[in-house]
């Protein structure tokens, strides 16, 4: 049983709970924001999926550190996309997520062949990473990691004490009151996505960069989809979606470290998407989704 | 005379109605707004992608090689009708499976794993079972859709019992049907007179009385001249028939009427006796089981096995197929040809030029985006011309 107790809550399994946690806090971060201004973003994920082919690109290319920096803009750039189309062209907001996915299973494939060569569609070359931080106890990290955690923080506060986030939330409660008192809901909602797109391009950046060091098709692995379920669990609170994302990457470092005779690997490596579906049955009533989520918004529409 | 007194007279209860001659005009207009669309999107796309070409290629002469390439394997070639017709097939029921939960304002993301499974079930029956041709293929095939079905069942349980939005639930199940594939796949269900590494995993073979013929010899007989191996088989009946009953069950019966109206209005669905959990149930059940057929003209015609590397994306596909076609049968048939032409062009692309062939994956993602902004403009073109015309009688 000790062996058990090791390989649920080792220290191993800490290591790769905030390797895995990074990538799915960031994405769900970005959740956060395209919700609570009252946008739904199923796109999370392919902008993810852009993010990690760019930040390997752009590492290759002009360095780690620039190559965060580009996945980041491809994640903003993609997500623009998503606002036009739902903010101004006000299109149900669900299909413009999944064309976005859809378009993210092979615009990378068609970039690596350009970038990368003839055969090489599906994955790039070794990319560099930035220099690994010593942090004693847990050993070498990247140093993407305290950037997340200060990028949580920032969005707490960014969220709770500033004009922004007031006006960003009355957005995706109640947009004609908002409205009335001035908040320009539109500007609201592309900032919104574009910050969303930022952090889920951010998240793409570091797993091709920071956590493998390569881009490979498929890397994703679904984590937008996690993220949004990360987003209820947490009921929309930036703290709320700290500890949901804490038992997600714990779950995610369990299909690398749990090993029991008695339970069958495809059960373990299919855990996150489990608990995903679990978490989904057990909360989804019991939570308060921002208000006006999902509903396109009309300025100055008379209903 | 009192009716036409009262006519006139400031908001009328139900407009007046018009001359045959102008009715026939205005469904003309109709159908005109509604090809706009596609066809604006059509072009939109076809710009986008000639400028990816240009971009990455720096030359017009790629874009006219591209175009050269896509005419003469789209259209030229001998065979080229039998190979869009055959990808047609699976393109078809995977855009009528998405429809049916569409109807019933349902996302069903899940078609993609919702097949993997059916096309499980549906090996393992048509292997393993002894019977007649006449009981087993019909077994198979149910156990296909069973197979589908089994999968659309979990999400469409969370939704209905637990609130939980089918979009996120789909989407695990894809991922949960890979793994317990891969697993299967690589242990029980193993062919084990296949030796070798893991893309060779497979089943065992289908059994001859769970086959379905190729159709090459039918359409020679009418004139055609492809060659036997084309793949196309007589799933396309299959799926031709199950867009012809789509399109009747929601037009003429109570549960398509009741499906439309959870769909347009789901407010209203209860209210007006409509039973809105058990159609979500219903709709998502049914979409699961044509899902479950998608993947079968590849198990019992085309390969005769579940291989590990079946052919996959037909799901999100269908996504988009059934977005282009409106939901429509007629449009889902139409949108799905265009879809397996540009595949095929693709086979073109990849052989004649120096162009990735991803580039058709890229024009079908900008089809779908592009489609649904059109459709919007073009709603609201429909609906500024109405209010005009309502202005000007007024």
């Amino acid at each position: 049983m000790p062996e058990i107790f090791g390989q649920l809550f080792g220290i191993a399994v800490f290591a790769s709970l905030i390797r895995a946690f990074v990538p799915l806090f960031l994405a769900t971060l970005g959740g956060l924001f395209n919700e609570r201004s009252g946008i739904v973003n199923i796109g999370i994920d392919g902008m993810m999926i852009f993010g990690t082919w760019f930040g390997a690109w752009g590492s290759l290319r002009y360095g780690p550190a620039a190559g965060l920096l580009i996945a980041t803009l491809s994640g903003v750039l993609v997500a623009a996309i998503h606002a036009v189309a739902t903010v101004t062209f006000r299109v149900d907001q669900i299909v413009s997520g999944v064309a976005i996915n859809i378009l993210a299973l092979g615009v990378p494939r068609f970039l690596s062949i350009v970038a990368f060569g003839e055969g090489q569609e599906a994955q790039s070359p070794a990319v560099r990473s930035l220099p690994k931080i010593d942090l004693p106890g847990l050993g070498e990290i990247s140093p993407v990691v305290p950037l997340t955690i200060v990028l949580g923080v920032a969005a707490w506060w960014v969220f709770n004490r500033t004009v922004l986030g007031l006006r960003l939330r009355s957005a995706g409660e109640n947009p004609r009151a908002a409205e009335s008192l001035g908040v320009r809901v539109i500007n609201m909602r592309y900032a919104g996505v574009l910050i969303s797109g930022a952090f889920a391009g951010l998240a793409g950046g570091y797993l091709s960069i920071e956590l493998v060091g390569q881009y490979t098709e498929g890397m994703n692995q679904g984590r937008g989809f996690i993220a949004l379920a990360a987003l209820i669990l947490g009921n929309w609170s930036v703290i709320g979606v700290a500890f949901s994302c804490l038992l997600f990457a714990w779950t995610e470092a369990l299909t690398v470290y749990l090993r029991v005779d008695w339970i069958n690997n495809a059960f373990i490596a299919s855990l996150p998407y489990i608990v995903t579906l679990v978490v989904l049955a057990v909360f989804s009533r019991r939570v308060r989704p921002p208000k006006a989520v999902g509903h396109a918004y009309e300025a100055g529409s008379p209903v | 005379m009192k009716t036409e007194e009262r006519l006139p007279a400031a908001p009328p209860p139900e407009p007046e109605r018009p001359a045959r001659r102008q009715l026939w005009a205005e469904q003309l207009r109709d159908l005109g707004y509604r090809l706009l669309a596609p066809a604006a999107s059509l072009i939109f796309a076809a710009v986008v992608g000639a400028l990816i070409i240009l971009v990455v290629q720096g030359s017009t002469e790629d874009v006219a090689d591209v175009a050269g390439a896509m005419w003469s394997y789209g259209v030229e070639n001998k065979d080229s009708l039998a190979f869009i017709l055959g990808r047609a097939t699976p393109l078809i029921l995977a855009g009528l499976a998405t429809a049916i939960a569409f109807k019933a304002g349902l996302f069903n993301i899940g078609v993609e794993g919702q097949y993997a499974i059916g096309m499980l079930t549906a090996a393992v029956v048509g292997s393993q079972l002894q019977a007649p041709t006449v009981i087993h293929l019909p077994l198979t095939v149910l156990a296909g859709m069973a197979g589908g079905l089994l999968w659309a069942l979990i999400p469409a349980l969370l939704r209905v019992y637990r609130g939980a939005h089918e979009v996120i639930s789909t989407i695990m199940m894809n991922y949960v049907a890979s793994a317990i594939l891969l697993y299967l796949l690589a242990g029980p269900l193993k062919d084990l007179n296949q030796a070798g590494d893991v893309a060779q995993l497979r089943t065992e073979p289908v059994q001859d009385t769970a086959r379905v013929g190729r159709m090459a010899g039918f359409f020679n007989s009418l004139g055609f001249d492809f060659r036997p191996s084309v793949p196309l088989t007589w799933f396309l009946v299959l799926a031709l028939v199950a867009a012809v009953v789509y399109a009747l069950t929601i037009r003429r019966t109570r549960f398509g009427y009741e499906l439309r109206v959870l769909g347009t209005n789901p407010r209203a669905a209860e209210p007006s006796g409509i039973r809105t959990n058990a159609m979500f149930m219903k709709a998502m059940l049914l979409s699961g089981a044509v899902a479950g057929l998608v993947g079968l003209q590849e198990v019992l015609a085309l390969e005769g096995v579940m291989k590990i590397d079946y052919v996959r994306g037909f799901g999100f596909a269908g996504i988009a197929i059934a977005l282009l076609g409106r939901n429509s049968g007629l449009g889902i048939v139409a949108a799905a040809l265009l879809f397996a032409f540009l595949d095929r062009s693709a086979t073109g692309i990849e052989l004649r030029t120096e162009v990735p062939s991803e580039v058709i994956i890229i024009l079908q993602g900008v089809l779908i985006l592009s489609i649904v902004v059109a459709f919007e403009l073009v709603r609201r073109l429909a609906a500024r011309r109405r209010l005009q015309e309502t202005h000007e009688r007024a």
